[in-house]
Order: structure tokens, then C-alpha cells, then sequence
């Protein structure tokens, strides 16, 4: 069964054993991280301090966070040192969502200046404990799930037995 | 007892579950319209689109895609999978994909243009179908994600930082219930609108349908018969997606009519709910979407796809996306692609802030690009890509697929 291996296909299988970074650099949240002398880890969460959608993008910068640092000057996306000199311009009494607490302050509290604070976020992967829904109750599951896993088992019993 | 060639599948099912570091995206091209392939399921095991190529799909990726397959006259061994270096049992189809990107942006004042290269997918992939029955999967490797919420989608494993991650962006169940209807269960396309590789189109990623990592779990009944082609999924979330408040319920599908030979044209529509939309975080999110599609092959060289679509997110006023791509094959294997795009996410609810392009207000944008076939799983593709409001980018890609 086995066939001489071309070139071609030994260099595309060992091209899997280097992989380099991925997909784009999410740089602005560890610069919010620099720049406020902070660890705030979640950084997919954090894009929503700035943007409406934590996948970011050009058009989605529309936090209130956002439009105040563009009104200081932060026209464009991919420049991280354009964004350190943006916030060193952001002064001590900011404060965009208006909540009563000074931008600086919140970013240097791991808060969110556009509004109510980010939560941890979606976790992804995998995860046995939480693959399911959690119930507190039977009166809890999901019937969508119940009437799919019926079907199906009904589907394959009478398929099964056509056959 | 059961029969030997019932055991052998199995086995080679077994082999591919475990090993099934393949099946992952793959790449379907909608244009292929223009040679009489309306039928997805023609060359592809999902039948609607995408992923593994059928054994009839493979020759006709080295007849019809290849430069010079025109001269050929019966398939050989290289297009078969890992160039025929391993033979697949009837009725299973191994695949994988590979491909490199190389990004530049271009500088503004002050700013210097950017260089960046990357692997953007590694995966395999793979089908397997033992009477009725058909099971599918893909897996997939990548690498210094942390912070990206697009890849991430299809992680199955828990790394949090820049390590590697592993990737399953579909894998199902089916049974043919007959011959032009599949009904399957696991984690599956969203059937919507236009199936294109360019998942960083507008129309893909603001629908979010994309192939990249857009997959959900839930349960799909695709039909494929006569003149029409019915895709319809009952969407129960992404179940990589943790804790369960994050995923979406709803459904999507895509239904389309065939006017002539090489002339579809089609609708699609999407309904979600979630509790908390995992991108946005707005709470009790419905998001839809419906549009409109059509598929044109004007001629064996030139081909034209076009979408439309309405959509509303939860927080945002109804906005609009879609694009037109036209695609015109100068030679064999060589493909001249020519697209425009549209996007208006709609305003932001509860909020003072002003219509601006791309929210509120139309913001467009053109890719131009050359996408070449010189070898049998060998493609590669440059793009230059302008949005309003952002800088010029080119895109380099290698793709090799086994």
C-alpha cells in the first residue's frame, strides 16, 4: 500500500513541526497592560474596551474609551507606539463611560473605562465538567438537545433495520 | 458475523479517528459553476461544499484546477491523496490542508509598513461512509493565538497563552436517509450564503459563517436533488465554547434553485439567541441575518458570485453586508478575481455615537488578486486588499493540500 513519498509531500508534513505565531498580533491590550503598569491577562476580553466585538477590526473601535482616545489623536489601527503616546495624553480626570471613576484609574484596576467591568469571558476548548449545559435540576435541560438525541436514535433504529 | 469489508472500514474509520489529524477546511470553489458543477456533493463529501474532495472530485481538481489537466485523459496517481503515496479503502477520503500567509501592511505617516508571515492553517482531514452511515472530522494544529477570538472558536484543548492548540472545526455523524439526503449531527458549516475560502470577507465574518472557525454544533438536513440544493441546521452552539451562557441557539439555511446548468441563485437566512453574546457581550443577544445569492458561470472562463444580506446583531440597528466577485480564468489554473464588498454592521443602539462608515453607514471595499494552479495540491494566491478607512494590505499564500 505504501508508495515512494514525493518531495513535495515530505516537505508539507515537515512543515508541521514548525509552526510560528498565528493570526493577527493582538498588541493594544498588552500596551494597556504597559502603559498602566498591569497584568490583566484575558486579552481577547480586553478588546472590548475599545472595540464592540472582542474579534476587533477597523470599524468596530466605538467604545466610549475609544472615541475619547480618538479625539487625542489614535487615527489608525497597528501602531502600538501611536497608542502609548495617545494614552500618555489622556488626562488624570477622564472619565469616558462616566461612571464616576477616572479612566487611568480603572485601566490601572483592570476595570473597563467604557463601561460595566469585563467579566473572564468564554473560556475555549474542551472541557468534560463543562461540555454540558450545567443544570441545577432536571426541570432544567435543554428540550432541544432531549428531542435531537431522540431523533436520532429513532433515525438510526429504523434506518438500521432497512437495511 | 459481520462481513469482512464492514471490518476494514471500520478499522479504517478507527485509524482515522485517531490519527484524523486531518479534515480540516479545504477549500470550495463556488465558481466551479461555470463547468456544470452546481452540486457541491459532486466533488466534495459534505454536499455542501467544503472539506474532503470525493475520488471523482480529485480528478476533476487535476483536470479542470490544474495547469495542463485539460491534456488529461484519465486521472493518475498524483492527484490522488499524499500524491498516491498511500492508497485510501473504498469509501474513505483522507485530506489536509496547509497553507502559509505572508501579510503586508502598508505605512501611514509615522508609521512604517508592516511585514508579518504566518502558518494560517495546518490541518487534516478526512470522510468515511460504511453503508448508509457517514462520519467526518477534522483536525488541525496552530500556534500563538492568545488574544485572537477567531481561531480560538475551534480549540478542543485548554491552552490559554501562545502555545499550541488543537483544532476540530467540524466533525460529525450522518446517515442517508436516500440517496440526494443527508441527515448529520456534530459540528458542521453554518449553511449560509455563498461557501468561499475567504473567510476574512465581510460577508463571512460579519454573519459569522466563516469556514475559519464559524462552526457550530447542532443538526443538519442537507438535500440535494434535481434543481434545487436545501441546507437547513438546527444551530445548538458551539460546544468548545465555555460556559454554556456563551453559546448560540437558532438555526441556518440555505436554500438554492438552479435556472440553467450554470446559473443558481438562492436565499439564506440565520436566527440566533444567546444569553450573553461571547464577541460583544451583550446580554440576551438575537442576532439574524437573511440575504440573497446568486452563482453565475457566463462563460468557461468567467464566473460571478454575488451575496446580499441583511443582518442585525444584538445592540445594533439592521445594517447591510454583501459583495459580487467576479472570476475570470485567462488560463488554465490561472484565475484573475476581481471583489467588491459591503458592510454597515448598523448603528449602535443606546448610544451618541455618530453613523461611520462600516457602522451606520456603508463602508466598501475591493480585493484584486491572482489565484494560480500550477501542480496538482499546489496553489498560490496574491490579493491586495483596500478598505476605506484602513491602509493598503497584500496577501501572499501557499496552499498545499494532500
Amino acid at each position: 500500500m505504501l508508495r515512494r513519498i514525493p518531495p513535495s509531500t515530505l516537505f508539507c508534513l515537515a512543515s508541521a513541526s514548525w509552526l510560528g505565531p498565528a493570526y493577527a498580533t493582538p498588541e493594544y491590550p498588552s500596551v494597556l497592560d504597559a502603559v498602566s503598569m498591569t497584568n490583566c491577562g484575558e486579552p481577547a476580553a480586553r478588546c472590548l474596551v475599545c472595540h464592540t466585538t472582542a474579534r476587533g477590526g477597523q470599524g468596530t473601535a466605538e467604545q466610549p474609551f475609544a472615541l475619547e482616545l480618538r479625539r487625542l489623536g489614535l487615527n489608525h489601527g497597528h501602531d502600538a507606539s501611536l497608542l502609548r503616546s495617545v494614552l500618555a495624553r489622556v488626562s488624570d480626570a477622564t472619565d469616558s463611560d462616566k461612571d464616576g471613576l477616572p479612566d487611568k484609574q480603572e485601566l490601572s484596576d483592570c476595570g473597563n473605562p467604557s463601561g460595566e467591568d469585563l467579566t473572564e469571558g468564554p473560556v475555549y476548548g474542551c472541557d468534560g465538567a463543562q461540555l454540558a449545559p450545567h443544570v441545577a435540576s432536571r426541570g432544567e435541560h435543554d428540550p432541544a438537545l432531549g428531542a435531537l438525541a431522540l431523533g436520532l436514535a429513532a433515525a438510526l433504529v429504523h434506518f438500521g433495520r432497512r437495511r | 458475523m459481520p462481513r469482512l469489508p464492514f471490518l476494514r472500514g471500520a478499522c479504517w474509520l478507527w485509524i482515522l479517528a485517531v490519527i484524523s489529524l486531518s479534515s480540516g477546511r479545504a477549500d470550495a470553489y463556488a465558481w466551479m459553476i461555470k463547468h456544470g458543477f452546481s452540486k457541491c456533493g459532486s466533488c466534495h463529501t459534505d454536499p455542501a461544499g467544503g472539506e474532503t474532495l470525493t475520488p471523482f472530485g480529485r480528478f476533476q481538481s487535476q483536470h479542470l484546477l490544474s495547469m495542463g489537466g485539460a491534456d488529461l485523459e484519465e486521472q493518475n496517481e498524483r492527484s490522488r491523496f499524499l500524491f498516491g503515496a498511500i492508497g485510501e479503502p473504498t469509501d474513505v477520503s483522507l485530506g489536509g490542508s496547509y497553507r502559509h500567509m505572508l501579510l503586508y501592511s502598508a505605512g501611514v505617516p509615522g508609521v512604517p509598513a508592516e511585514w508579518r508571515q504566518f502558518p494560517m492553517q495546518l490541518d487534516v482531514y478526512g470522510s468515511g461512509r460504511i453503508g448508509q452511515f457517514v462520519i467526518g472530522m477534522s483536525l488541525g494544529v496552530a500556534k500563538g493565538i492568545e488574544g485572537n477570538a477567531n481561531v480560538r472558536a475551534a480549540e478542543i484543548n485548554k491552552e490559554p497563552g501562545d502555545g499550541f492548540i488543537v483544532l476540530s472545526r467540524s466533525h460529525y455523524l450522518g446517515l442517508w436517509l436516500q440517496h440526494d439526503t443527508l441527515l448529520r449531527v456534530g459540528r458542521l458549516n453554518l449553511p449560509f450564503g455563498v461557501r468561499i475560502p475567504e473567510h476574512t470577507l465581510w460577508a463571512r465574518e460579519s454573519t459569522r459563517t466563516d469556514r475559519e472557525s464559524d462552526q457550530q454544533h447542532g443538526a443538519s438536513l442537507t438535500y440535494s436533488g434535481g434543481r434545487w440544493r436545501i441546507d437547513a441546521m438546527l444551530v445548538l452552539g458551539n460546544f468548545q465554547l465555555n460556559p454554556d451562557k456563551y453559546r448560540e441557539r437558532g438555526y441556518a439555511t440555505t436554500i438554492e434553485y438552479l435556472l440553467a446548468p450554470t446559473l443558481a441563485v438562492g436565499a439564506s437566512s440565520l436566527l440566533t439567541h444567546s444569553q450573553v453574546d461571547s464577541l460583544t457581550r451583550v446580554k440576551n443577544s438575537i442576532r439574524y441575518a437573511n440575504g440573497a445569492l446568486l452563482r453565475w458561470g457566463a462563460t468557461q472562463k468567467l464566473s460571478l458570485l454575488a451575496e446580499l444580506d441583511m443582518l442585525k446583531e444584538g445592540g445594533r440597528n439592521i445594517g447591510t453586508t454583501g459583495f459580487v466577485q467576479t472570476d475570470y480564468e485567462a488560463w488554465q489554473g490561472v484565475h484573475l478575481l476581481l471583489t467588491g464588498e459591503v458592510l454597515d454592521q448598523g448603528l449602535l443602539e443606546n448610544s451618541d455615537v455618530l453613523p461611520q462608515r462600516g457602522a451606520g453607514a456603508p463602508r466598501y471595499g475591493a480585493w484584486i488578486g491572482i489565484d494560480w494552479f500550477p501542480i496538482e495540491h499546489l496553489e498560490l494566491r496574491v490579493d491586495g486588499v483596500m478598505h476605506q478607512d484602513d491602509v493598503f494590505q497584500g496577501q501572499a499564500q501557499l496552499h498545499l493540500y494532500l
